[in-house]
């Protein structure tokens, strides 16, 4: 498992979290959202930033949160 | 795309440098019955040939392989690809069920869907369905739907599934059922003992297992990367110097030997490379055409026989495919080293196939070419094909990637991209598409034309009869001010012949729903003659409509035979599937209702809704076969029923005026049956004044006992000469009328000229409509007929709920016996209830008698008690 925090435009509510499986919202600063969950690996994060796409949320920022 | 290997199952050929995988093979011998086998990994993983190998290790099972490409997001194309992918390891199958996918190419629906998975069920022994590359689609209700319909295959079905990455799809249940086996990105990783056989195989040399282990640890297993590895390893003098410089260096895996392997091949190697790259498939004569040169044939054996992931697609060597990562970064790289190359190439590919006829193949090369003239000149040559088979959801794709990547794209693009919007029955996006047309300034009067001609038709999809009469008012009043030249053609099936038709047509239509019957047959039938009838589709809509109109008029004999042959028309053309051929199957439902004849009417409206239930857009349709369902459950089913299809919204925002009338006439008629003077009447206070539900207003007067209104209705409704349905319907209700005021011969005359008028025609169903006219007719032997004595044998379901109950007695009650029956709950005793009747109580204690042996009960409560069950109370 590895840790990605993805930084959304505008706040996401319970449609996009139901979606994305594994992630939840960790703040929500002015105006974004920070994502934050564990993928298995890169295909499962491609699966998730294509279901934010395919829900019409922008990206701003994605990286991986290296375990401290 | 694949190739026969046993008996009727087809296999994709096995690539020559395969290793044998055994572990990975038994995890997908796993999936069970009605289970799901998803391989997620990145590209290059092996993904594809892991599943090769597991079906080729399974000649007991029958599969199904379908590759997908961006074709497939067309869900038309997906279903048409994967019922042949079937019928291919399972004949038999019935492929029309692709007419029942969502029209636009959108989602597959619940309609196929469910239709899909019987089909799989009839398969004996099963079947294995692999869907390799699911990430191609970017269609997100076909992703969706495939979702729903993967995980609940039948029980002799499993499904193999390969994406570069996680689909957007509930897998819950399937995992809590034990019913999915996931293999990843980690799984598929070779190994040392694997890595070290697919580097032999490659490269033709056997390598230290610490060298290999510096190639697996670099590579994280990748088998894509081991592989490049190894081509790089057949050119290489000094492997050790290669393994040591590999496993030194920071630059990516990919981007390192990549550029390796291609750098290492010859000049020409290279070149043919670069260029082939551009094709979907490979074959020796494209090849030849887009390179220039002859070798093509020698060409793909040198790179097949170094592994140059050269996918072969059939068993004979002849159609190969590159590895789709190896072809993207072939690709980029000819764009970003020499564009001018890379559009010549697809220019090239382009020509080639057009000169082989294979325009369709064709049109998404000039597009990447920026040949956007020449691609567009091929859409209005070729698109008519799409638009028969359905595929408008592919027109729709590729108009809009003219339209968008070139600013100054002609009007006729816009035109052809709103024709494409239509047939893909996208009602807003074709509104919106025309009001981006016709705001052009350069328009010309033969494209306003032909816009406005596309906008009409519409009519079908919620635009109100107003607007699209007068928007083909407005195109059939350009049209003699018009050159042959200067209009538009669409799809290949437009131009001034074409856009003459479909005003014509729309304006009919526009009149037809707004209750002008005369004018829009008249307007139909002047239409076949003209020059645009040589394309067969109009020539169905036509004559279905035509036939539709009829009907409605009661001139079902003629209806009948429209029907019939715009129905043959299409079956001889197969275009059985085409939503034209709705109007005639609604027509022959008509027909068969009038005749009293639920099942071919029944046969008819479900053939009607197949042709349109997948195009959801298409509301006034849906508000027709509504019509249609009430009346077919009056017979089939009852009364209630039929209140219920009755009440229910209608599906378009303007319902047209014909259907409201129709509608609330038989309710009213329904309501009266049931008793419910009072909501019946409530309904008729609702209605407007115009057009006038005259037939209603009457019917609730008799209804009421109110002879003299009714009179004085019948005096105010004078139909017209040519609608024989209003003219029966008015006799039959003059005769009631007539009987109610006292005079029962002349009552007898009037239904006599009713069944004389209606027996040509075989016209029963308005006999149905009015209670009082049968019960004249069941006392007047006289004018019994075979079409009177069917009718009056299936008043077993009459619109009357009493008039039913009575015909399910094996012999009805008298009048004057309904009369008594009605006083037998109340608390009259005998005496006094004869004394209401003005009868003696001998004779009352006869009819009471009778009552009691008809009903079949011993006493009074027991006749109360059955009278009520059936209805009669």
């Amino acid at each position: 498992m590895t840790r990605y925090e993805i930084t959304v435009e505008g706040t996401v509510g319970s449609v996009v979290v139901a979606a994305l499986e594994g992630f939840e919202v960790a703040s929500a600063p002015a105006g974004r959202s920070r994502l934050v969950g564990d993928v298995v690996d890169q295909a499962a994060l491609q699966g998730a930033l294509h279901q934010l796409s395919d829900l019409k949320v922008d990206i701003i920022d994605v990286h991986r949160v290296d375990d401290p | 795309m694949a190739s026969s290997t046993d008996a009727g199952t087809l296999r994709p050929p096995l690539p020559r440098d395969a290793v044998p995988r055994p572990r990975l093979v038994r995890r997908l011998d796993q999936v069970s019955a009605a289970g799901v086998g998803l391989i997620v990994a990145s590209a290059g993983s092996g993904k594809s040939v892991l599943l090769q190998q597991w079906v080729h290790g399974r000649l007991d099972l029958r599969v199904a392989w379908l590759s997908l490409t961006s074709r497939h997001d067309d869900s038309v194309v997906f279903a048409r690809d994967l019922l042949s992918a079937i019928e291919a390891s399972a004949p038999g199958l019935d492929a029309s069920i692709v007419q029942l996918v969502k029209s636009g190419g959108a989602a597959l629906g619940a309609p196929f869907i469910e239709a899909f998975r019987a089909q799989l069920e009839a398969i004996p022994d099963g079947i294995v369905i692999v869907l390799e590359d699911l990430h191609t689609l970017t269609n997100a209700d076909l992703v969706e739907d495939l979702g729903k319909l993967i995980p609940a295959l039948p029980v002799t079905v499993r499904a193999m599934v390969s994406t570069r990455r996680d689909l957007p799809w509930n897998l819950r249940q399937l995992r809590l059922d034990r019913r999915l086996i996931e293999l990843r990105g980690a799984d598929l990783a070779f190994d040392v003992d694997e890595a070290s056989d697919l580097v032999a195989a490659v490269s033709g040399r056997e390598l230290a297992d610490g060298q290999i282990a510096t190639l697996v640890d670099r590579t994280d297993g990748w088998a894509a990367g081991l592989q490049l590895a190894a081509i790089t390893l057949q050119n290489t003098p000094d492997v050790a110097a290669f393994i040591e410089s590999f496993g030194g260096t920071d630059r990516l895996v990919a981007d390192y030997l990549l550029q390796e392997v291609i750098e290492q091949q010859g000049p020409d190697v290279q070149q043919f490379l670069l260029r082939t790259s551009v094709l979907d498939e490979l074959t020796a004569d494209l090849c030849d055409a887009v390179t220039g040169s002859g070798n093509a044939h020698a060409m793909l054996g040198r790179l097949a026989e170094r592994s140059l992931f050269l996918i072969p697609l059939d068993g004979s060597g002849e159609r190969f495919r590159y590895h789709h990562l190896f072809a993207d970064v072939l690709a980029s790289r000819l764009r970003s080293t020499d564009p001018a190359a890379a559009a010549e190439t697809h220019t090239a590919a382009a020509q080639w196939l057009i000169d082989h006829g294979r325009e369709e193949q064709a049109i998404p090369h000039l597009i990447a070419a920026g040949e956007h003239d020449q691609a567009f000149k091929c859409i209005t040559h070729i698109g008519h094909r799409l638009f028969e088979r359905g595929e408008a959801a592919t027109l729709v794709r590729w108009l809009a990637q003219i339209e968008n990547s070139s600013p100054t794209a002609p009007a006729a693009v816009g035109i052809n991209l709103l024709a494409a919007y239509i047939t893909a029955d996208q009602g807003p996006a074709a509104a919106e598409t025309y009001r981006r047309v016709t705001r052009r300034t350069d328009l010309t009067t033969g494209e306003r034309a032909a816009s406005d001609a596309l906008y009409a038709i519409l009519v079908y999809r919620d635009l109100p009869p107003d607007v699209a009469l007068k928007t083909a008012n407005d195109v059939l009043d350009a049209i003699p001010l018009l050159v042959r030249d200067d209009v538009s053609d669409f799809l290949g099936i437009g131009g001034l012949d074409s856009i003459q038709v479909m005003a014509e047509y729309s304006a009919a239509i526009a009149r037809f729903l707004q209750g002008d019957l005369h004018d829009s047959a008249d307007t139909l039938e002047r239409a076949l003659s003209l020059p645009g009838m040589r394309y067969p589709v109009w020539r169905i809509y036509t004559l279905g409509s035509l036939a539709l109109i009829r009907a409605w008029v009661g001139r079902d004999t003629e209806a009948l035979q429209l029907a019939d042959a715009a129905i043959d028309a299409a079956r001889t053309l197969e275009l059985a599937a085409h939503p034209g051929v709705t109007h005639a199957h609604m027509a022959a439902a008509l027909v068969y209702l009038d005749r009293l004849d639920p099942d071919r009417a029944a046969a008819h409206l479900s053939q009607s809704k197949l042709q349109n239930q997948r195009r959801t857009s298409s509301v006034v349709y849906f508000d027709f076969q509504r019509s249609l369902d009430a009346r077919l459950a009056v017979l089939a089913e009852g009364p209630a029923p039929a209140l219920a299809i009755l009440r229910a919204p209608a599906a378009s925002a303007h319902e047209p005026d014909l259907l409201v009338q129709t509608n609330r006439d038989l309710q009213i008629r329904l309501l009266i049956g049931q008793g419910q003077v009072e909501e019946a009447g409530a309904l008729l206070d609702n209605a407007p004044d115009a057009p006038e539900p005259v037939a209603a207003r009457a019917d609730l007067a008799l209804a009421k006992d109110d002879v003299a209104a009714a009179r004085a209705l019948l005096g105010r409704w004078d139909p017209t000469p040519h609608d024989l349905r209003s003219i029966i319907r008015h006799l039959l209700r003059t005769g009631a009328v007539t009987d109610a005021e006292g005079d029962h011969r002349a009552a007898k005359d009037w239904l006599r000229t009713a069944v004389a008028r209606a027996e040509p025609e075989q016209l029963r169903w308005p006999f149905l409509e009015v209670p009082a006219a049968l019960r004249i007719l069941q006392r007047a032997p006289q004018l019994h007929s075979p079409l009177v004595n069917e009718v009056l044998l299936r008043a077993a379901t009459n619109l009357d709920g009493a008039a039913r109950a009575q015909a399910s007695l094996i012999e009805s009650l008298t009048d004057r016996e309904l009369a008594v029956l009605e006083y037998l709950p109340g608390r009259l005793k005998n005496q006094e209830i004869a004394a209401e009747l003005y009868v003696s109580v001998n004779t009352l204690k006869s009819h009471l008698r009778n009552i009691y042996r008809k009903l079949d009960v011993a006493d009074r409560d027991e006749a109360v008690a059955k009278a009520t069950a059936l209805g009669l109370l």
